[in-house]
């Protein structure tokens, strides 16, 4: 029997230990998720403690067919798009002309220096709206009609958001290099 | 700009991927009681779903075995006060014969004698010997006079001088206990099994036990044996016989590891020792190295890190948990007492037994195998439980009989005696099985 089947099974029976053992282990790579999906850090701890609870909840579920990490990491995803769909009549930022304009001029095609944590960063600058169909769309690899259903938005608004997302991304990726630049001389 | 557009996507993608920031601590002491809490309904649903079940069978057996009784009852005959003559309870299955019937020497010759239609073919001729005689109250407050009766397979013929009749042996309430008890079989043997779900409670606050507690989780255990009953009278049964019992704990975050033999250049009877609810666990298989994954300090070993290093060790994984495994001979003493007397009887059972320690052992999981280790050291060689159960039995034939008997157990003693450590281990076990009678 692996180890995660051995936590899992712990975690089924209750144990303290086997909960704490999986969540040490999982935890810090989906908190990045979380971040990645929030606008703020106190919004990714909700949505870390909501879909961790929800994982516990639902091992029972789990059938040890495919990946453990893909499947938990779905669960995070699927919470972090409730709290959006909860909240969404909270995000009214869906003009492109309401993000402030960057610092520096753009530069599209050296992303050279860019670390994770910047990247990351650039993200959570993006409208919720946005963010979300980015992060359905480019990095979980879900098709416009699926985030269509998911985010119950049309599928022309979908591809719309997302072409709005790049054009942000693209400036953003580009002050932040341009700015690097700067800084590094 | 497709390619443009695409390439951020993949910027993000790939400079996301594998990512980690580590969460706040508050994030966990957030999780952690709802996580425990989490698995709390599936126990309670599972055993709300086990009493349910219990309950259900209770209630369709009883109906079942009224249904079952008046069904009988209906070839049962009463006696009418004013003729002092058994009458019908349902017209039409029993008639007036005026003609005499022959049974061998018995003649039924008074027209007011209720014969049941059917007897006349049902009665052999071999009926001829009168073996008892019956003085039931509730009989002889109508018939003055006193009855004997005969026994065939399942009927008998009550007779009064020349008058007879037909009685269903099946009906108790015509004869007196020790009347009913006579040519009865006395003796059962049964052979009963059992899925049991063993736990122990301790009365103590020590933290320790608290935390060595949740630690440990129980494993489903099973008994099973043989049980030999002599029946004292109608109700009260005495039963005792020969039981194998086995169960254990699972202590969780014990990672075992084997092939540390080689590295072992101590002298020594064991490496590791283990605190457990139910004592200390002395590895006694040199080949295993053991590793506390919840630094609670239950794994004591004499092999510091200065001596080995596992992380530069070559060892092969087997477990992220011990099994303790231990398993009794019980000789029970237990009385059983007859509540309902119908097609399916109800007992209450409760009684003592004495249990003698046969095994004892530790082991590992090793993709199904058990990968021994050592044992739990200081075990008490005889404990005492007592017994209280609910048994159902149901008869297949006249010597045949199903039963079912759910049963709870409290220990007496624990299984050791470990300072500051008040365990009281208990059980639930549903048994069934079949008994024969003789």
């Amino acid at each position: 029997m692996s180890e995660i089947k051995n936590i899992i099974n712990g975690c089924l029976k209750g144990n303290r230990r086997d909960q704490e053992l999986l969540y040490r282990r999982h935890a810090p790579k989906l908190y990045a998720v979380c971040m990645q999906y929030s606008g703020n850090d106190e919004e990714a701890r909700d949505i870390l403690q909501e879909g961790f609870i929800k994982i516990f909840e639902n091992l029972i579920h789990y059938k040890h067919e495919g990946s453990f990490e893909g499947w938990i990491r779905k669960i995070i995803v699927n919470t972090a798009l409730e709290k959006y769909r909860n909240k969404h009549n909270l995000y009214r930022v869906d003009d492109i002309d309401m993000i402030p304009e960057p610092d520096a001029e753009p530069d599209n095609t050296d992303y050279a220096g860019l670390e994770a944590i910047d990247l990351l960063e650039i993200i959570r600058e993006l409208p919720p709206k946005y963010r979300m169909v980015f992060n359905l769309y480019a990095i979980e690899g879900y098709s416009h009609k699926e985030i269509s259903q998911m985010v119950k938005i049309s599928e022309g608004t979908s591809k719309s958001n997302l072409s709005r997302a790049r054009v942000i991304l693209q400036r953003r990726v580009g002050s932040y290099t341009g700015l690097k630049k700067k800084i590094n001389g | 700009m497709d390619d443009r557009e695409a390439n951020i996507d993949v910027l993000f993608r790939n400079g996301l991927k594998d990512y980690e920031v580590l969460p706040p601590p508050e994030v966990w002491k957030n999780i952690a009681p709802k996580a425990k809490n989490s698995q709390q309904p599936i126990l309670i649903l599972r055993s709300a779903a086990m009493v349910a079940v219990l309950l259900s069978l209770t209630f369709l057996a009883y109906r079942w075995s009224i249904q079952f009784t008046s069904g009988l009852e209906g070839n049962a005959i009463t006696m009418n006060p004013e003729s002092e003559s058994p009458v019908l309870d349902r017209p039409g299955i029993f008639t007036i014969t005026e003609k005499p019937v022959r049974a061998d020497n018995i003649m039924l010759s008074d027209a007011s004698v209720i014969v049941p239609q059917t007897q006349e073919s049902v009665v052999p001729d071999t009926i001829n010997t009168l073996q008892q005689e019956v003085d039931h109250p509730d009989v002889a407050d109508r018939i003055p006079v006193k009855y004997s009766y005969s026994g065939t397979s399942d009927k008998l013929l009550a007779v009064n001088n020349n008058k007879s009749v037909a009685i269903d042996k099946y009906v108790p309430e015509y004869f007196s206990e020790e009347t009913a008890m006579n040519g009865t079989r006395r003796w059962t043997i049964a052979a009963l099994v059992s899925p049991t779900y063993y736990t122990s409670f301790n009365s103590g606050s020590n933290e320790a036990t608290t935390q060595l507690m949740s630690e440990e989780q129980t494993l489903i255990s099973y008994a099973g044996g043989l049980a030999l009953s002599y029946k004292i009278n109608r109700r009260l049964s005495v039963q005792s016989g020969l039981y194998y019992s086995s169960f254990g704990n699972e202590l969780s975050g014990i990672s075992s590891f084997g092939g540390f033999q080689q590295y072992d250049n101590t002298k020594g009877d064991h490496n590791f020792e283990v605190l457990t609810m139910n004592g200390t666990v002395y590895t006694s298989n040199a080949d295993v190295f053991l590793l506390d994954n919840l630094s609670s300090q239950r794994v004591v070993s004499r092999i510091s890190n200065d001596m080995f290093d596992p992380a530069k060790a070559n060892l092969q994984y087997l477990d992220n948990s011990l099994r303790q495994n231990f398993s009794y001979l019980e000789l029970p003493f237990v009385l059983k007492y007859k509540v309902v007397d119908r097609a399916i009887d109800f007992n209450i059972i409760g009684g003592l037994s004495s249990n003698i320690l046969v095994t004892n052992s530790v082991y590992a999981n090793l993709d199904g195998t058990k990968y021994p280790v050592g044992k739990t050291e200081g075990l008490n060689m005889i404990t005492f439980s007592s017994s209280l159960g609910m048994g159902m039995e149901y008869s297949l034939t006249n010597n045949l009989s199903l039963n079912l008997e759910p049963t709870f157990r409290y220990y007496l003693n624990s299984f050791n005696e470990i300072p500051g450590m008040r365990v009281h281990p208990y059980s639930f076990g549903l048994f069934s099985g079949i008994s024969y009678k003789f």
